[in-house]
């Protein structure tokens, strides 16, 4: 199966990406930075703020900071109301530079809440006014900025309740992203739209949950209404749990049951702040029964059960602060993440402590992100991943809860580049930001001759060198290999292999295949000028290249169309 | 090729259509380069009617909608709420210590 990416600035990704699906091209490209374990990972570069709001106006409770799609076609809510699109390139040093800006028309008055559905945005949005929204309208925009209305709401809501609650954030709608792999292991969006109202003077409330699915129509999955603490937020219910932040989750299907994974993070009840110990991440498992066998144009599903499989501290915790504050879960992410034959990686949220008195300036922040695998019937879940930096940059600290929103571009660096969104409180501009995700994980370490490479490869991987390995290590054992090209992995685990280095002095060329044939890991770069450079094995194509010589190769011109071709013959 | 809808918005910019195998689009102003509603199949709102049918009254919900709004509302949000009462509290700090 061959690895498809992008040149810098083209306008496609390989596959069928204005459907929402990911092409198994898309797939192996996603799982290519994927496959690297995010330990410790160091978000360099920072730089300072590329782009600055010209409005300062941005309120803390503005959802959906501003979303980043693919062509880096950053998108965020004007206060004028418009919908602003910023479209931006990088540079070499992975800043952000050349930025355009257009202001969209939008067909509705409002945008509630809009949030990143692959390589779309998918935005509930209303008319009139706040206190009196007169209709309600679920829309795609594309990253071309082009809306399409996919459906109407006001059969559900209208007039049921007079206005959108703003009062408390677990009452704001919510648009929730399953993700469901279908027998040819692409992915089928579905949307759930969890909705609230208020009777504008008390805490009422009201909400239904709302299914799309990519091949249209509307189905309704649950509406309820009530006045406590209760809330629904896509099938999923919690009343026992003081959450204090939101959740996120996918739903899988494996044989004929779906799953969903929902991670939320729970503080003791009645607490306000973040006391030691008393925070926690919590996974739930919730088993549902689907009602049709045709899951291609709806899902009607009933939760048949709910358990807490997972409980953890939340890890290295600041002395004192507030509870977890971010809990994002990103589409793209989960997409990239998510196996063939139904073994699950799912990598999620990205959420940070606020330390006690953080004032936005010269405060270290700490941002986690999550692992939770499902693979042969079993769950495991890792937490260590870490990711911190400290700035004395006014904004490149981490932000204030409420107002970060970050996207991972895999598309065009083997070098995954992260954007980040911030707004300070006090000054009320959004800032956006550009880095580099360096993973510690996969380490290459050339000593005495001898090249390592520690890797993380899953069960049914093999990887290739033609240097010939030496040895591997894991869990402790080292086993003896003798100089073979390939080997083929049967436990998932941390790897350290070993290898001749080139006379070059040059690294070697690692080349990991995953059981689906996919090129899982390869060392490689896309250059501005229609190159790519990267650690090859002969034999291999790139584009229409043959490489003829095991290790690191320049080839120009790889690109036909804005893209690229890798395969392994 | 761009087909005037009899609609316009309430700034009077005229909203037109175009017509396409598999769904249509609609432009604000004769003159737009690129339309601001792209709605595809399975999104077509009426499938029992023409891509047309679903274009014009796109277009005429469109305009009924924004000669309904009115400007829009002042909506205070947290941030200025919490400004306004630090600047309150700053004020009557003020105003404490003159009078003392």
């Amino acid at each position: 199966m061959p690895l498809n990416i992008n040149s810098v600035g083209s306008s496609g990704v390989g596959g069928s990406a204005t459907s929402g699906c990911f092409t198994s091209e898309q797939y192996a490209e996603l799982q290519e930075t994927i496959n690297g374990t995010y330990s410790d990972v160091v978000v360099s570069n920072p730089g300072t703020a590329s782009y600055q709001t010209n409005e300062n106006t941005w309120s803390e409770s503005d959802t959906g900071l501003g979303i980043v799609l693919k062509d880096r076609a950053f998108y965020y809510r004007s206060y004028k109301q418009d919908f602003r699109m910023i479209k931006f390139a990088i540079n070499d040093t992975y800043t952000i530079s050349t930025i355009t800006i257009t202001d969209i028309k939008m067909p509705e008055s409002y945008i509630q809440y809009y949030t990143r559905v692959g390589d779309r945005i998918i935005a509930f949005m209303y008319s009139g006014s706040s206190s009196s929204p007169s209709s309600y309208s679920v829309y795609f925009i594309s990253y071309e900025g082009k809306f399409t209305k996919i459906g109407n709401l006001d059969s559900l809501f209208k007039g049921t309740k007079t206005k959108i609650s703003t009062f408390n954030s677990k009452y704001t709608p919510e648009i929730v992203v399953y993700t469901i792999p279908d027998i040819n292991d692409r992915y089928i969006h579905k949307f759930m739209v969890s909705l609230c109202f208020d009777d504008g003077y008390s805490h009422y409330w009201g909400n239904s949950i709302v299914e799309f699915s990519d091949s249209g129509g509307i189905t309704v999955i649950k509406s309820a209404t009530g006045n406590g603490n209760q809330y629904y937020i896509a099938g999923a219910y919690s009343d026992s749990d003081n959450k204090s932040g939101t959740e996120s989750q996918i739903l899988f299907k494996d044989d004929d049951t779906y799953y969903s994974i929902v991670t939320t993070s729970v503080k003791v009840s009645g607490t306000s702040s973040y006391t030691a110990g008393a925070t926690s991440i919590v996974t739930y498992s919730r088993t549902w029964i689907k009602d049709t066998d045709d899951y291609y144009t709806k899902i009607n599903t009933t939760q048949v059960s709910s358990t807490k499989i997972w409980t953890n501290p939340v890890p290295n915790p600041p002395s004192s602060g507030y509870p977890i504050t971010e809990l994002n879960t990103n589409p793209l992410l989960m997409q990239a993440s998510t196996y063939p034959e139904m073994n699950i990686r799912y990598i999620t949220s990205w959420f940070n402590y606020r330390p006690s008195g953080y004032t936005g300036s010269s405060k270290k922040g700490i941002w986690f992100f999550m692992t939770c695998e499902y693979i042969g019937g079993d769950w495991a879940f890792n937490t260590t991943y870490t990711v911190s930096y400290s700035n004395a940059s006014k904004h490149a600290t981490i932000p204030r809860d409420y107002s970060m929103n970050w996207f991972i571009d895999f598309t065009t660096y083997s070098v995954p580049v992260i954007y980040w969104v911030d707004r300070e409180s006090g000054d009320h501009y959004a800032y956006l930001y550009s880095g580099i995700m360096e993973s510690s994980s996969i380490s290459y370490e050339l000593t005495n001759g001898i090249y390592t490479i520690t890797i993380e490869l899953l069960d049914g991987d093999t990887i290739y060198c033609d240097n010939g390995l030496i040895s591997y290590s894991v869990d402790a054992i080292t086993t003896e290999l003798n100089d073979i090209t390939s080997c083929n992995i049967t436990t998932s685990g941390t790897y350290t292999f070993k290898t001749h280095a080139p006379l070059s002095g040059k690294s070697p060329a690692f080349v990991v295949v995953s059981k689906s044939g996919s090129i899982s890991h390869l060392k490689l770069k896309s250059n501005h000028d229609g190159s790519i450079e990267g650690y090859f094995l002969k034999g291999m194509h790139v584009g229409d290249t043959k490489i003829t010589a095991s290790g690191y190769n320049k080839i120009q011109n790889a690109f036909t169309a804005n893209r690229c071709e890798i395969s392994m013959n | 090729m761009k087909i005037d809808s009899g609609y316009s918005l309430k700034d009077g910019e005229v909203l037109a259509y175009e017509i396409y195998e598999n769904g249509f689009d609609i432009f604000v102003g004769m003159k737009a380069q690129s339309s601001f509603l792209h709605q595809p199949e399975p999104y077509i709102p009426n499938p029992d009617i023409s891509y047309e049918e679903n274009a014009v009254a796109m277009c005429k919900e469109l305009s009924e909608k924004s000669k309904a709004e009115s400007d829009p509302p002042f909506n205070i949000t947290t941030s200025m709420y919490n400004d306004i009462c630090s600047n309150i509290d700053y004020l009557m700090l003020l105003n404490d210590s003159t009078e003392e």
